[in-house]
């Protein structure tokens, strides 16, 4: 409603301006320039034709089209100069220098900036921005007013609205666009008939249900897509077209609307967005507020001046469909045929509803809650026997809705209460007893809790949904039991009317005779009907009962709802006899008066008869004219008789009036005892109902004190328990502990000395086992060590054998066996033994090295051939002739037979020229016998021996070298093989 | 090693210095016997043999000595280095 009323001001507003000096309405009007012409100029035509302002003929089309478009590309204008300006001074400052009004309106417009509402600059940048679908537009307008409605409620029900609004606001941008023009368009024509039922409500609710029903339908239809946003969406429609109507009514003249829309301030409209929504929010949050604090009207009250309808109404109205959203939003459940039938009685007992039914859901009362919410759950399939009654089924549905809307929040708030509520025993608990998991238990207990709780809440529901049935029909059965009195009360007036003689002539006789009937035939149905109702009463009180029983059977304790319900059980149970017992009296006395009657006919027929007999031939009541004599007198005298028997009849009777009396009386007596019994039976079992009652309420308060009592003084004992228990383990530990200890340490020692006397014997094998292993080191190091001295000797001697083996020529084999000496000399220590047999390697041999025996082979073959040339020189020398001569000796010397001749065992050093010496030098040489070749060489004398003397020295330091060497391995290899043990 | 000669190389050095030295000699011998022969003697032929005689005999004549004088030094002189020098 409120979003409808805001809409079509601002297009009032837009099409009306046209000039741009008007202030501050202008924002909307930009809006709409600045989504462009190009947009929806057809759209808004039409909107304009559903409003009334042009000219509705599709003939003048082009005519209103090109207005349009003019007024549209002047808003334009005037709208992007206004934001240029507000972004630019200079640009501000030349338009106020340049065109006339200009400062005035830009002022108006811009300087204005903090106060003017959100919608306005900010909106216009918004639609800027958005240019692509006006419905997404639409959404956000109402969503920016949202923040600012109320600072002062809480932030949940902000969410919430925000959620509605949310939600509302898709719907509306889902459903609005399409239908609204072609309602308006078609409601235009006709609106009154539309609106009459608006402020109508709350006289005729069926008939406007009806009449409401085609718009509710064009909406569902354009909307049914299902989803539940379209719902909404419907609930909207359903209430939008209501409103709107109405302002578009062409009886209004245009001008006068637009002041009236432009008059109100831009809070207004939020304020009564803000209510609803609030007043649906606090629907939801279940707290009663029954009236809204501010009566505003959605929709400025001077603009319907022929509306009756007083705001408080129109609120009611309001926060109905408020709540009628709200429970639509909170539910996710289409709205149900009542919620959208909007009639007042509904709404106001849709608007009680939640209060009456929140009333107990305060913060300490989560069951109360939860048995709403599962009531409501449960409610919602029961009620097949109330649908029989239409208006039963009203009234049953509204406050199912209410309670479905409610359940999840109801279910949740019960949750967490009973999670508070429980939250700080157990936590004491827990703190008491910390050998239990404190979490499982409360766990579980609130499992079980919870489970009881919904128990309850089921039972109570159902206890409830019978007693709302029984009351209902107890009602009904009540007031047709009044109904029925009464009636028969009239018919006893009418009979008691129409007997009285004098009242009137026979014509008014015959009327009131057939009123007599007539209300005779009432009496009946009246009783039969009521008698059908008390019977119905009587079932469903019976049913009540038997549930209520059960329920009290079936819960471990009474619960406070049971008791209030079995309480009202009764009185309506009271009533019912007392409406029953008035019927009854009723009955009673119209017999007394039946009786009568039938006396006074009785009467009648016997006097008839007497006269009949006295006179045959007077026919009583069928004279006519005036009686004869004869008859007059035979009359009178009849009439005289008549007296004196009367009189003796009176006599007679006042003479039997005291015992009749006295029947009469004793019959009176009875049946007042008779009345006087039943009621005192009836009072005696309201009493017994009450005492029972106060007796259960009082049995069920003293078993909540003495539960509570229980508990605390578990809790206390428990606690007790758990501080002896401690002081017990405490002491026992303490007891426990030393005792320990002095076990520990006795058998510590034990240990300890054990461990030293295996430490000690573990010892010496270890010293042993150390003093073995550094022996066997010892040996090893002497091993190692003849080891290094073999190897170094035999590194020697092989350097002796071999010499330079990468020599090329047999000079350059010599190698200096310094190092390898000094190696040995290393290896050997300070052994005096291989000290003298290093001492003895010539100093020579170490400098220079020795030649190995192959040079010396080599060398020797040289020496010998040079030696055989100067054979004949002796030690006196010659004359260079006898050199020649020496020499041609030696070519002509052939030695074949005497080259390399082995010499015999016995050798006479006198005969033996340099030739043979010679030859046995190389015979030795050649098997390798280097001593004795150097051996035979020393034998040579004279020249030869000159020669020879070089060759002989370096054989000689060959030899003593190699002999050092020999006996060095030798040496070495005797200390190896000492040390192989 | 030219300073240390082994001992069977010294005949062979001997022999050497001998043919040197005597075929120098008998050189110069021939070349004051041409001179003679040719500005003395009128290119008479025995000048040249004469000196070449002379010469040859003297060659043979230190050869004999040095054969005979093994212990005869054949040397050099050597320029003495400062130690300090170094």
């Amino acid at each position: 409603m409120w979003r409808a009323s805001r809409r079509v001001p601002s297009k009032i507003k837009c099409l009306g301006q046209g000039r741009p000096t008007s202030g501050r309405p202008q924002h909307p009007c930009r809006n709409y320039a600045e989504e462009g012409a190009d947009k929806s100029a057809k759209a808004a035509q039409a909107r304009l034709q559903a409003v009334g302002t042009l000219p509705t003929e599709t003939s003048s089309g082009g005519v209103a089209k090109t207005v349009l478009t003019a007024t549209l590309a002047v808003g334009a204008g005037v709208g992007g100069l206004t934001v240029y300006a507000k972004t630019s001074p200079e640009f501000r400052k030349t338009l106020e220098g340049n065109v006339p009004y200009a400062r005035e309106y830009l002022r108006a417009v811009l300087d204005r900036g903090p106060k003017m509402p959100d919608l306005g600059l900010g909106g216009v940048v918004d639609k800027a921005k958005g240019m692509v679908g006006m419905g997404k537009k639409k959404e956000e307008q109402p969503g920016s007013f949202l923040p600012k409605l109320s600072q002062s409620k809480s932030d949940e029900e902000e969410k919430q609205r925000k959620a509605a609004a949310d939600t509302a606001a898709q719907a509306i941008a889902y459903g609005v666009d399409q239908p609204y023009p072609a309602e308006a368009r078609e409601s235009s024509p006709t609106p009154p008939v539309k609106y009459i039922p608006t402020y109508e409500r709350g006289k005729e609710k069926d008939e406007e249900s009806s009449s409401i029903a085609p718009l509710e339908e064009v909406g569902e239809t354009s909307t049914s897509l299902g989803a539940q946003k379209l719902e909404e969406a419907s609930t909207e429609e359903t209430a939008k077209p209501v409103t709107t109507i109405p302002e578009a009514a062409p009886v209004q003249p245009l001008p006068v609307e637009e002041s009236e829309v432009a008059a109100p301030t831009d809070d207004k409209p939020r304020e009564i967005l803000a209510e609803p929504i609030a007043f649906g929010v606090a629907a939801i949050m279940g707290r009663p507020q029954t009236t809204p604090k501010k009566p505003v009207p959605e929709a400025p009250p001077g603009q319907l001046p022929d509306e009756k309808t007083p705001a408080p109404e129109k609120m009611d109205q309001s926060a109905a469909e408020a709540v009628a959203f709200a429970v639509s939003v909170g539910t996710d459940e289409p709205m149900p045929v009542a919620a959208k039938e909007p009639s007042a009685a509904h709404r106001e007992s849709a608007v009680k509803a939640p209060a009456k039914e929140k009333k107990p859901v305060g913060v300490e009362k989560p069951e109360v809650t939860a048995a709403a919410a599962i009531a409501a759950s449960m409610d919602e399939p029961m009620p097949p026997e109330s649908k029989s009654e239409p208006k039963a089924k009203k009234a049953e549905e509204k406050p199912a809705t209410k309670k479905k809307a409610m359940k999840e929040k109801a279910e949740d708030t019960a949750a967490a209460a009973v999670a508070a509520a429980l939250d700080q025993p157990f936590a004491t608990e827990a703190r008491e007893t910390p050998m239990r998991t404190p979490e499982e238990v409360q766990a579980k207990l609130l499992e079980k809790e919870i489970d009881d709780l919904a128990e309850r809440a089921a039972t109570v529901a159902i206890i409830q949904h019978e007693l709302e049935d029984l009351k209902r029909t107890a009602t009904s059965a009540i007031h047709a039991q009044e109904e029925a009195a009464h009636a028969t009360k009239m018919h006893s007036e009418q009979i008691k009317h129409a007997m009285d003689e004098d009242s009137s002539g026979p014509l008014g006789k015959e009327e009131q005779w057939q009123a007599v009937t007539g209300a005779k035939e009432a009496k009946v149905d009246a009783l039969k009907l009521a008698e059908a109702s008390a019977t119905a009463a009587r079932e469903n009180l019976e049913k009540a009962r038997a549930v209520i029983k059960e329920g009290k059977s079936s819960l471990s304790e009474p619960d406070q709802e049971i008791l209030v319900a079995e309480e009202e059980l009764g009185k309506l149970a009271y009533e019912l006899e007392t409406a029953v017992g008035k019927v009854s009296k009723a009955q009673a006395d119209a017999q007394v008066m039946q009786e009568y009657q039938d006396l006074v006919e009785q009467g009648r027929k016997q006097f008839k008869k007497e006269l009949e007999s006295i006179m045959p031939d007077v026919r009583l009541g069928g004279w006519r004219g005036k009686l004869s004599e004869d008859e007059l007198n035979s009359l009178i005298a009849h009439a005289h008789r008549r007296i004196e028997q009367l009189q003796s009849q009176l006599a007679e009777q006042q003479l039997l009036e005291k015992s009749r009396m006295d029947d009469a009386l004793a019959r009176q007596r009875t049946e007042d005892e008779k009345e006087a019994l039943a009621l005192l039976k009836r009072e005696l079992e309201r009493q017994k109902q009450e005492l029972a009652l106060a007796q259960d309420l009082r049995i069920a308060q003293a078993r909540d004190q003495y539960e509570t009592e229980m508990r605390t003084q578990l809790r206390r004992q428990a606690a007790a328990h758990s501080e002896h228990l401690q002081d017990v383990l405490r002491v026992q530990e303490q007891e426990l502990g030393s005792k320990h200890q002095t076990e520990m340490h006795d058998a510590l020692m034990d240990e300890r000395d054990r461990y030293q006397v295996k430490l000690n014997e573990a010892m010496a094998r270890l010293r042993g086992v150390e003093a073995a292993i550094e022996g066997r080191a010892d040996i090893e190091r002497e091993a190692r060590k003849a080891q290094e001295l073999l190897i170094a000797c035999e590194t020697l001697k092989r350097l002796i054998n071999t010499g330079n083996e990468e020599a090329t020529s047999w000079e350059e084999r010599r190698v200096p066996l310094s190092r390898e000496v000094n190696t040995v000399k290393e290896a050997a220590g300070d052994s005096k033994f291989f000290q003298t047999l290093l001492d003895s390697v010539p100093p020579q041999a170490m400098e220079a090295g020795v030649f190995p025996e192959d040079s010396l082979r080599q060398r020797f073959l040289r020496v010998k051939r040079v030696c055989r040339r100067v054979a004949m020189i002796d030690e006196t020398g010659g004359t260079l002739f006898q050199f020649f001569v020496s020499y041609l000796q030696s070519l002509l010397l052939v030695d074949a037979g005497r080259r390399s001749l082995p010499p015999g065992k016995e050798v006479d050093p006198k005969k033996l020229d340099t030739f043979t010496l010679l030859s046995y030098a190389e015979h030795s040489l050649e098997n390798g016998d280097l001593e004795q070749a150097a051996r035979f060489m020393n034998q040579l004398k004279g020249e030869p021996r000159k020669v020879a003397s070089d060759w002989l020295e370096e054989a000689r330091l060959t030899l003593e070298a190699r002999q050092a060497a020999q006996a060095l391995a030798a040496a070495a290899a005797a200390v190896g093989l000492g040390t192989l043990v | 090693m030219a300073a240390e000669v082994r001992s069977e190389d010294e005949l062979g050095k001997k022999w050497d210095r001998c043919l040197a030295d005597t075929i120098v000699k008998m050189g110069g011998g021939l070349a004051v016997g041409v001179v003679f022969s040719v500005f003395l003697f009128k290119r008479r032929p025995w000048p040249v043999a004469f000196g070449t005689g002379v010469g040859l005999g003297m060659g043979y004549s230190n050869c004999q000595h040095d054969f005979r004088s093994p212990n005869l030094l054949h040397g050099t002189f050597v320029k003495k280095i400062e130690k300090g020098e170094k």
